[in-house]
């Protein structure tokens, strides 16, 4: 593949040339951008301009990134060039059946939910009940109004996600959800983005615009259709397994509440030679790549909650952009990640406080197992103007073995004198005592690891609150089940040092 | 399964140590003690002489060393046993200090250490809703709120709900032995009766019972058929539930010197 090609080339420039890291595209990418552009609906047209010059400007990642900085990027830069002549025809991958759909649907969104398939909105499948107007994003964009257009085109301009940005200018359908003012639906909306595997990578790029005074509640899971093993890679393609991607950006109005639940890949099996015991759409699942962003800007006395859950895969990134730009928003985001075998995840949060009088609150909590690794990198910016800015992070990683790793960077990038900001990573092992009292009562070694496991990152799954709840029973399954049988049958009887929490 | 005659639990000469090499302390040693079914033995005596490890020993847990002995529950030796075989068996162990497991669902848990005890014995999962009315009689019985199912295992329980909750766990469970290390210590009065009553239940002609105290009080309550005084890793007595009184009288010093 040529822009595989062209990267390499890149990599080997030496390091003092690239002080200022040269934004480079590869020519393949350089090629289809404007084409993309100009075949595709005049409506998108600005949005698609404003993804492709935060593409230019950011550039590829390379190994110096600071976005990622605790990824490897060969591993999914073959991922990133031009979109899939797949991903081209609509929905080449043919459509997931009925049952597929059924097994992701959570009680209280039965009946409110959409359908993606590689990125692409499927209206004949979806339901997305009264309360959320949906619809493909070139269809409604020239009524919006100028603001919200020019809002969500800022937000599109200032990306400075590779990824994130791809996903906006190559999502072939990006939707656009809203939710009108004062209007407060009274299910959660459920969106499903199938990935068929037909495809090297997937792009999906999401508008979501929550009106004044507005309450919404969001849930979005990630599954593989059943058929998708059938599909082998696109020929010719240098990568494994696929590449989703997917972007949802939030435009929250005054005193908007958007609660935002997010399961990544959740699948109880391990990435390698299990995978095949736990049948065929856990082996996709877990060669898969998964890049998610979320990026959210918050006017006045608007509310986030955000809590993304999952087990991560071969790679997984999710990245979390979040603007306070009205006086006397609040925004907390929560991760929660349990990885297995050789599986990866990554967070990576971005919170500035641009005005004052505003809180954020994050905690993530990461247990790793086997070989697997993860890590937070987390930012909060509080502008020279955001005074009386209340802002804390908080990293907890749950080690479950001596060869798994997890890196934190909790950082704080304080420019005002008037604020309370606290941030603090801690690691740990669970405690063995109180495995001990578990298995007195007759519970075998990994079913007292795998519950004190689910225990300490259920703090974080908690915050999804009433609402999340029968999310969270699926959560708790799928966390508890990829722990089951995954966790070292390392016994309290028999001790290994320096076991303490 | 047992002969009348034969014993349920039989320590032989136990010796455990605890730490590795230079930290390497002897707790233990040479503890004997036969306990039938049907009996309720007291064990007493000074601070840190080793009863709490006793009870671990005997529970399996793993920072403990048995350098020389053997436990033998109903003629098994248990010894190679892990912690929670040793529970699913039908052994007990009522904590001095039960822990606390912030996150972990109370109710949850029970079910989950009843529904393994369950098929040990080979009999299927108890339906959730059989198992909450059993759980709510034996809350009940001791006067336990309803709400102490919601919360996390002991977390933010005082001294007192904590035992009455290792007391329920064991309710639960209904094993063959129970090992209850100072669960009288904490109690107020009526909590004391409460948890005597939960001992009482247990006692009968397949079960015995190791209380572990340091006050004639619950002796009161639940009446022990021998008494052992333990110190210095070693009992040094034992006799009838009169010896209780005397140590309660007159304390150790008589004892040890
Ligand atoms: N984990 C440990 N590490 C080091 N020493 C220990 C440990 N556990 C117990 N010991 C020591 O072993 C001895 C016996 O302790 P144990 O807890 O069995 O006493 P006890 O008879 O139960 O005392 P108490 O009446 O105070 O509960 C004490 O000297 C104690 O310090
Ligand atoms: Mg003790």
């Amino acid at each position: 593949m040529s822009d595989t090609q062209a990267i390499e080339t890149k990599a080997a420039v030496p390091r003092f040339m690239r002080t200022v890291p040269a934004p480079l595209l590869t020519p393949a990418l350089e090629e289809a951008i404007p084409k993309w552009i100009a075949d595709g609906p005049v409506a998108l047209e600005g949005v698609r301009e404003a993804a492709a010059s935060a593409l230019r400007l950011t550039g590829l990642p390379h190994s110096g990134s600071e976005d990622f900085s605790f990824v490897r990027t060969g591993e999914f830069l073959p991922h990133l060039g031009p979109p899939a002549a797949a991903a081209l025809a609509r929905l080449a991958g043919g459509l997931p059946s009925r049952s597929d759909i059924e097994r992701q649907l959570v009680t209280e969104a039965r009946e409110s939910y959409l359908v993606l398939v590689d990125g692409v909105f499927v209206p004949e499948l979806s339901k997305p009940g009264p309360d959320f107007q949906v619809a493909r994003l070139d269809t409604v964009l020239p009524a919006l109004s100028r603001e919200t257009r020019d809002a969500f085109i800022e937000m599109v301009a200032g990306e400075t996600d590779a990824a994130a940005a791809m996903a906006v200018l190559f999502a072939a359908e990006p939707v656009h959800i809203r939710v009108a003012a004062n209007a407060a639906p009274a299910s959660p909306l459920l969106i499903l983005h199938f990935s068929s595997g037909s495809s090297h990578r997937t792009d999906a790029a999401l508008f979501y615009q929550g009106d004044t005074l507005s309450e919404s509640r969001i849930l979005v899971r990630h599954a593989v259709m059943a058929r998708a093993q059938e599909h082998p890679p696109e020929a010719g393609s240098k990568a494994t397994g696929s590449m989703q991607n997917a972007h949802t950006l939030a435009l929250l109005g005054e005193g908007a509440s958007l609660k935002f639940m997010e399961a990544g890949p959740l699948q109880a099996q391990s990435f390698d030679s299990e995978a095949d015991a736990a049948g065929p759409q856990a082996a996709v699942t877990a060669k898969a790549i998964h890049f998610g962003k979320l990026t959210v800007r918050l006017l006045r006395d608007s509310r986030l909650l955000a809590v993304s859950a999952h087990t991560g895969s071969r790679l997984t990134r999710n990245s979390f952009s979040v603007d306070l730009s009205g006086e006397g928003a609040e925004a907390e985001v929560n991760g929660a990640t349990v990885l297995t075998g050789s599986r990866q995840s990554h967070n990576f949060v971005r919170i500035r406080h641009l005005v004052p009088r505003c809180v954020s609150r994050q905690q993530f909590k990461s247990v790793a197992a086997d070989q697997s690794r993860s890590s937070v990198d987390g930012t909060i910016y509080v502008a020279p103007a955001a005074q009386q800015t209340n802002a804390y992070q908080l990293i907890n990683n749950l080690m479950l073995s001596d060869e798994a790793r997890a890196d934190s960077k909790p950082r704080l990038m304080i420019h005002a004198d008037d604020v309370k900001c606290s941030h603090g990573a801690t690691a740990g092992k669970l405690d063995p005592a109180q495995q001990f009292y578990l298995e007195s009562r007759g519970l075998p070694p990994s079913q007292a690891r795998a519950l004190m496991t689910v225990a300490f990152i259920a703090e974080v799954l908690e915050k999804s609150g009433k609402t999340g709840e029968g999310f969270r029973d699926g959560l708790d399954h799928a966390l508890l089940d990829s722990l089951k049988n995954r966790l070292p049958a390392e016994s309290a009887n028999r001790p290994k040092g320096g076991l303490n929490g | 399964m047992t002969t009348a005659t034969s014993y349920m639990l039989e320590v032989k000469d136990i010796h455990a140590t605890i730490g590795e090499s230079e930290d390497l302390t002897q707790i233990l040693k040479g503890i004997n003690l036969s306990v039938k079914a049907g009996e309720v033995h007291a064990i007493m005596g000074p601070n840190g002489s080793g009863k709490s490890t006793l009870s671990k020993v005997i529970a399996g847990h793993p920072d403990f060393k048995v350098s020389k002995g053997e436990v033998l529950f109903n003629g098994e030796n248990i010894l190679e046993l892990e912690a929670d075989e040793r529970s699913r068996k039908g052994i007990f162990l009522g904590f001095q200090y039960p822990v606390e497991i912030p996150g972990v669902n109370n109710a949850e848990f029970l079910r989950m250490a009843y529904n393994q005890r369950r098929k040990a014995e080979g009999k299927e999962e108890a339906d959730p809703l059989d198992f909450e009315e059993i759980l709510d009689s034996k809350m009940k019985a001791l006067d336990m709120d309803s709400r102490y199912k919601e919360r996390s295992i002991n977390e933010g329980f005082s001294g007192g709900e904590k035992k009455r909750n290792e007391i329920l766990q064991m309710a639960i469970l209904d094993p063959a032995l129970a090992i209850l290390d100072e669960t009288d210590s904490g109690l107020d009065v009526d909590a004391l009766k409460v948890v005597a009553g939960g001992i009482n239940r247990l006692r009968g002609p397949g079960k015995a019972i190791v209380l572990i105290t340091h006050y004639q009080r619950l002796l009161d309550y639940v009446q022990p058929d021998v008494v052992h005084v333990l110190s210095g890793g070693r009992i040094v007595k034992t006799g009838g539930k009169d010896l209780a009184l005397e140590v309660e009288k007159q304390g150790y010093d008589w004892l040890v010197k």
